[in-house]
């Protein structure tokens, strides 16, 4: 066997079990970012809803994003993968595939971040399918596969349109369909904290998401030729880093507190942002990028509140704002021989004009409207189909852990709400 | 509404009303006519906490007989420095001329009276117990001393705390001095033992900050008092904690911030200019109360609502407050003038 094609398929195969490992880090930032009531659910809906992309994504996702194309809107063949003949970019076609579920996975998990604390446990089964079927599959096709966007030009490198901006929308159709959770706003609209109940684990899961985005942006380059994973990884590195310094000081400037959850959240806006252009810019151009996205994470997430959207993870801020940023960024950073190398133009500060630019803005408009206006529908379905979204008033208030799943994440810490409430029923 | 005049001289004479609830009734007639006035707000507060306490002595001693020594009734807090805003909780104390072990009942009773009398008129009981009626603030003479040399020699964050609460004390009720004693034995220690005042100045070291770094004022974020700033941490206190500071290193016996600033300003060039900040954030505050629903709203002021003079008065204040503290502690610090 050719030596090259076994370590690019091994390289992908690590790169693959990082990024499902970042479902880790989704666990630990969203169960720590909520409330204790909430963990034992947050926890669970994680692991089975990974279950559920997993089982679409085999069954239709991947012949929707990568099968033979229907005028470069959706993929019409290669379903119930499972040919182990097959090959597909320089790699055995499972490696590929299982990389990709990953990636399907992790657009998933973003858009739960809207359902935080408040939706069924129904809707979530009801729109893991929907969503892996319908949604990501249409935008990662446009982009990835044979699709219309891919056609124009289209720098996206790991994904900052194709998975978090697909999933924010689809957070952010969700937020909006469930309404604030009870207690974020008062009746004069002025915002509650409703504080995560473990800042170590949301700090925890955000470095375990930044560990295994090595695996989401340099596992990218699909291969280890010429080692340009590592150059993936530094812009990945030096992004994430400068997100969190531009956050942390941006709150302590203009809150007089250094404010964690901002923070944390401006690493990921880091990360977020240099997924598309990891591969096209300089180190340099890595860094602005980070501390733009850390800057924006700030502003987006006060924006966001007081627009009366209660988004629990800020999942709109960190993977929406931010996913458009780094979508946009590689239309002003991207440097002519990265592009030349990894496809499309150089950017706008590289005499690239703006053509690259407005490639990156059509993109993001037409893949955010898709994505929202999709999920949108297709939550009115799933609303229609299991009788409303959002748990009952008592169930949110006696927490998810023990009206859907009847037990609680810690049991030995949480008292039952309602038992607290003499109804006199 | 009528007051026993006496009073006013600390006598103690009998009540010119007969129930709790006629006091704050009254209370709540006059409050509407003084509160935009900080003088003559915190005169009518003490009014009413004198008829209350009038009134509970009435009552125990219908109950338990004369008072059996002579006692002083003192306030604390906000109250003792007559800084208080339309609502106030409840910091007071008592020092009897005799014995714990013979007389300490009887006044703890007094100060559960009274406690539930001023929860009657509207003072919320104090959450941390700086009341009367717990046996840390109701004490002989002799015990009083004992507490405050305990206080200083175990050295703990809790005790000098203690301490701080208590040099803001005044007398309402009874002789003014046995206050007066006690506070001359604390100044006695604080002057003898140079660590002492450095150690008092850490407990209260640290400020909320009020503007950000971009001199902008910093309301709250969240909450039922999202965009008011919390002015009683961001703006009174600084200047509390600097001139409580002072007082002890002077030992002075005046209690209200504005008296302590007066004593101190042609001693320490620092303190220049700051009276008028004090009395600017007095005057802000007073300026609300209409927005003054409870304890906790009389805190804030809701900055949205502020003119752009008053934004620029109070950004000056707590600018200048936080200067005040620091070249208070810094002082403090150096030894400077002590010993």
């Amino acid at each position: 066997m050719d030596p090259m094609f076994l370590m690019n398929n091994l390289w992908i195969m690590i790169a693959f079990i990082l990024v499902i490992l970042m479902q880790g880090g989704f666990i630990l930032l969203e169960a720590g970012s909520t409330r204790m009531k909430n963990a034992g659910h947050i926890a669970g809906k994680t692991i089975f809803t990974l279950g559920i992309v997993s089982l679409v994504f085999w069954a239709v996702g991947y012949g929707f994003i990568y099968g033979e194309s229907a005028g470069g809107f959706i993929g019409l063949s290669d379903f119930f993968f499972g040919d182990f003949t097959t090959m597909f970019d320089g790699l055995a076609g499972s490696v590929d595939f299982i990389f990709q579920l990953a990636f399907a996975a992790i657009a998933l998990t973003v858009a739960f971040g809207g359902f935080a604390e408040r939706a069924k446990l129904s809707a979530y089964i009801v729109f893991a399918v929907l969503f892996s079927a319908f949604v990501y599959p249409v935008v990662a096709h446009w982009i990835w596969g044979s699709g219309w966007i891919g056609g124009l030009g289209k720098q996206d490198f790991a994904g900052s349109t194709v998975v978090h901006l697909t999933g924010a929308m689809a957070a952010m159709a969700a937020t909006m369909l469930l309404k604030p959770r009870i207690g974020k706003y008062n009746k004069d609209g002025s915002p509650n904290e409703l504080a995560g109940h473990n800042q170590v684990f949301t700090a925890l899961g955000v470095l375990l998401l930044w560990v295994g985005w090595f695996g989401f942006n340099a596992g990218s380059t699909l291969g280890v030729d010429d080692a340009f994973f590592g150059f993936v990884a530094l812009n990945t590195q030096l992004a994430a880093a400068a997100g969190a310094v531009a956050a942390l000081l941006i709150a302590w400037a203009s809150l007089g507190k250094a404010d964690v959850p901002t923070m944390l959240n401006g690493a990921l806006a880091g990360l977020v942002a240099i997924t598309a252009s990891c591969a096209f810019v300089d180190p340099w151009a890595a860094v602005v990028i980070g501390i733009i996205g850390g800057l924006l994470v700030y502003y987006s997430m006060k924006f966001f509140e007081k627009m009366g959207i209660d988004d629990p993870i800020f999942a709109l801020s960190v993977h929406g704002a931010a996913g458009v940023w780094g979508t946009l960024s590689t239309g002003f950073f991207a440097t002519p021989e990265l592009a030349e190398m990894n496809g499309g133009q150089a950017g706008l500060f590289y005499g690239g004009g703006f053509a690259q630019l407005g490639v990156q803005l059509i993109s993001v408009v037409a893949c955010g409207l898709f994505a929202f206006i999709a999920s949108y529908v297709l939550l009115l379905i799933t609303k229609s189909l299991i009788g409303g979204l959002r748990v009952s008033e008592e169930e949110e208030i006696m927490g998810l852990d023990i009206s859907e799943h009847g037990s609680y994440g810690y049991p030995e810490n949480v008292q039952p709400q309602s038992n607290k409430v003499n109804t006199g029923a | 509404m009528k007051f026993s005049p006496s009073f006013e001289e600390g006598a103690l004479l009998p009540p010119s009303f007969d129930s709790y609830q006629a006091i704050k009734k009254a209370r709540e007639n006059e409050s509407n006519k003084v509160a935009g006035d900080p003088e003559q707000l915190n005169d009518a507060h003490d009014r009413w906490v004198l008829e209350t306490t009038a009134l509970a002595v009435h009552r125990l001693e219908s109950e338990r007989g004369q008072v059996p020594a002579h006692f002083t009734f003192f306030v604390m807090g906000s109250s003792g420095r007559k800084e208080q805003a339309l609502w106030s909780d409840q910091d007071h104390g008592i020092i009897f001329d005799g014995k714990d072990d013979f007389y300490q009942d009887y006044f703890l009773s007094l100060g559960q009276e009274i406690r539930e009398g001023m929860a009657i008129v509207g003072y919320p009981r104090c959450e941390g117990k700086v009341m009367a009626s717990h046996p840390r603030w109701c004490h002989g003479i002799h015990e009083w001393r004992q507490q405050v040399d305990e206080w200083l020699e175990k050295d703990k964050w809790e005790t000098f705390r203690h301490l701080l609460t208590f040099i803001d004390s005044r007398v309402l009720i009874g002789e003014e001095k046995l206050l007066a004693n006690i506070k001359e034995h604390v100044f006695l220690k604080v002057s003898s033992d140079p660590r002492l005042l450095e150690r008092l100045a850490q407990n209260t070291s640290y400020l909320h900050k009020g503007t950000n770094a971009f001199g902008k004022l910093l309301p709250e974020e969240k909450g039922p008092y999202t965009g008011s700033l919390h002015i009683k941490d961001v703006g009174f206190f600084p200047y509390v904690h600097a001139m409580r500071l002072l007082a002890i290193k002077e030992g002075l016996h005046d209690t209200s911030t504005l008296q302590r600033m007066e004593k101190t300003v042609d001693k320490y060039s620092f303190v220049k200019g700051k009276i008028e900040n004090f009395k600017a954030m007095l005057d802000l505050r007073a300026s609300f109360w209409k927005y003054h629903q409870t304890y906790e709203d009389v805190h804030y002021v809701p900055v949205d609502r502020l003119t752009k003079e008053q934004k620029k008065t109070l950004k000056a204040a707590v600018k200048e407050g936080k200067h005040l503290f620091q070249q208070t502690r810094k002082l403090v610090e150096s030894g400077e003038g002590l010993w």
